[in-house]
């Protein structure tokens, strides 16, 4: 299978590929390559040219810490955010995502700017960044700016990046006393999952103080659980609040239905992976 | 801007290869057609079943979700640099072994990843393994063959580092 011919743009700084994007309407920006060729070569989508971006020095993979804040470069690959010491301590829901992400070929290209600017409700590290309550950097033809993750996803494979606006990567705050969980239900590992959860909660003494809750092929977007996060918000995690989130979270979801799972399935899977993921949560803090 | 064809060299199992090629050109037919080493092969072609896995600066990636100008300049290793004259590697001998191959489809592809593999990691746990060929679809064996091999080669291979 090949793709559509296309031209292709090597821009030498960050600036000239988001000009090149800006007025080239027709023009894709390739990062891993492992949403954007599979579509081409299936010919769903055939943009006219290609940016290169990989190249540029600002989007040079990397994990740091400035004080209390994680930053993630946008073209980190999904296995360096599963293997990154300062991500696995401080954004465990991040690095579990990054891992439950199909095989490890697709690991080693795939990137988590990559993951999020698809704008597809089954990307693992949506649900995980809404989560974790992050920050999109994305860098334009005026300049840089940065996107509320709550304000990111519009529609399927929508998002709110401006013409020519490119990801440069992310900012997370590093939560407190903070218990994070991600899970999924998937087929076969290459298959993309049929649901998932990614949880987030603040606990003081069994207490939830805050709560974030990301669900993965729940709706169009990637979403959160915000009834259920206000509901949890000053309870006691045990059977009953535990049972009563997974409602809250899923009883008006309208998610997705295809071959493999119907609306109505994947409503159920998203209420039993919800209360697997605090249950865990709850284990861990009796230990 | 790059119109129809562009330059790329790619060093393949330490030779390099050059070409004027067009975009869209994908990985894996670079490397079948223009370098003509046939070992990689092309199985479903949609980046699920792994028999196209390559090592590109030591990292496993498929071949055919990749276009030949994101490798330009760049290090592949491909299942023709496992043998050395007429010696086998330790994995491509305890394939042999272990019954690990019926048709050989798969196994340039789980050869590769397994190398990747090793590379992290020396003494892999057998689930270890599975995660590791995950990427990786047979259709002949059932796997369990595959799996003793890499084990197995895991073995010799650290046992010949410690004679060393
Ligand atoms: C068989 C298979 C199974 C998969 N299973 C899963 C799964 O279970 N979970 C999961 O989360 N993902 C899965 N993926 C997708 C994978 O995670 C991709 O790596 C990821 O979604 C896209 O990242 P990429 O770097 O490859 O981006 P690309 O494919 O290069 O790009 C994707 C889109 O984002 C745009 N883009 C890329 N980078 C930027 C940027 N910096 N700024 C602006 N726009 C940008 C591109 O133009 C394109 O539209 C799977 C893929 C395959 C092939
Ligand atoms: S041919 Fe590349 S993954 Fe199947
Ligand atoms: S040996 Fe036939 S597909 Fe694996």
């Amino acid at each position: 299978m090949r793709p559509r011919p296309f031209l292709l743009h090597r821009p030498n700084t960050l600036k000239e590929a988001s000009e090149l994007l800006y007025s080239h309407e027709d023009a894709k920006p390739l990062a891993g390559g492992q949403s954007l060729i599979p579509m081409m070569k299936l010919r769903i989508y055939s943009p006219e040219e290609i940016v290169m971006i990989g190249h540029l020095p600002e989007m040079q993979p990397g994990v740091k810490q400035e004080g209390s804040t994680i930053v993630i470069n946008s073209m980190t690959t999904h296995d360096m955010v599963h293997h990154n010491e300062l991500i696995s301590e401080y954004l465990p829901v991040l690095s579990e995502a990054a891992a439950a992400i199909a095989d490890q070929q697709i690991r080693n290209r795939g990137t988590i700017g990559g993951n999020i600017a698809h704008g597809d409700p089954s990307t693992n590290l949506s649900a995980a960044l809404l989560a974790l309550d992050a920050k999109v950097l994305a860098s334009g033809k005026d300049g840089q700016r940065e996107i509320p993750i709550d304000e990111f996803f519009l529609d399927l494979f929508t998002t709110a990046l401006e013409p020519g606006e490119i990801i440069t990567g992310f900012k997370v705050d590093i939560p407190k006393n903070s218990r994070q969980k991600f899970m999924k239900i998937t087929r076969s590992d290459t298959a993309f999952p049929l649901a998932f959860v990614a949880v987030n909660i603040q606990l003081s003494d069994g207490v939830v103080k805050d709560a974030r809750i990301g669900l993965g092929v729940a709706a169009p977007t990637p979403i959160r659980a915000t009834e259920a996060e206000e509901y949890l918000k000053n309870k006691q995690l045990n059977q009953e609040t535990i049972l009563k989130t997974a409602e809250m979270a899923t009883k008006d979801l309208e998610p997705p239905g295809d071959v493999h799972a119907s609306p109505e399935y994947r409503k159920n899977l998203l209420n039993v992976l919800m209360k697997r993921c605090l249950n865990s949560l709850l284990e861990e803090v009796k230990q | 801007m790059m119109e129809g064809l562009v330059k790329v060299s790619i060093d393949i199992n330490g030779k390099k290869y050059t070409d004027d090629v067009e975009p869209r050109l994908l990985l894996v037919d670079f490397i079948r057609d223009i370098a003509r080493l046939k070992g990689t092969h092309i199985g479903c072609d949609t980046t699920s079943c792994g028999a196209c896995t390559i090592l590109i600066d030591g990292m496993s990636v498929k071949s055919c979700t990749m276009f030949a100008v994101e490798a330009d300049g760049r290090k592949i290793q491909t299942v023709e640099s496992l043998a050395t004259d007429d010696k086998l590697h330790p994995l491509q001998e305890a394939f042999w072994e272990h019954h690990a191959l019926q048709c050989g489809y798969c196994t340039p592809g789980m050869l590769m990843s397994s190398t990747f593999l090793l590379s992290r990691n020396s003494d892999p746990t057998e689930e270890e393994i599975r995660e590791g060929i995950a990427g990786n679809i047979c259709r002949c064996t059932g796997y369990i063959n595959i799996i003793k091999a890499v084990k197995d080669a895991a073995g010799k291979i650290n046992a010949g580092k410690e004679t060393e």
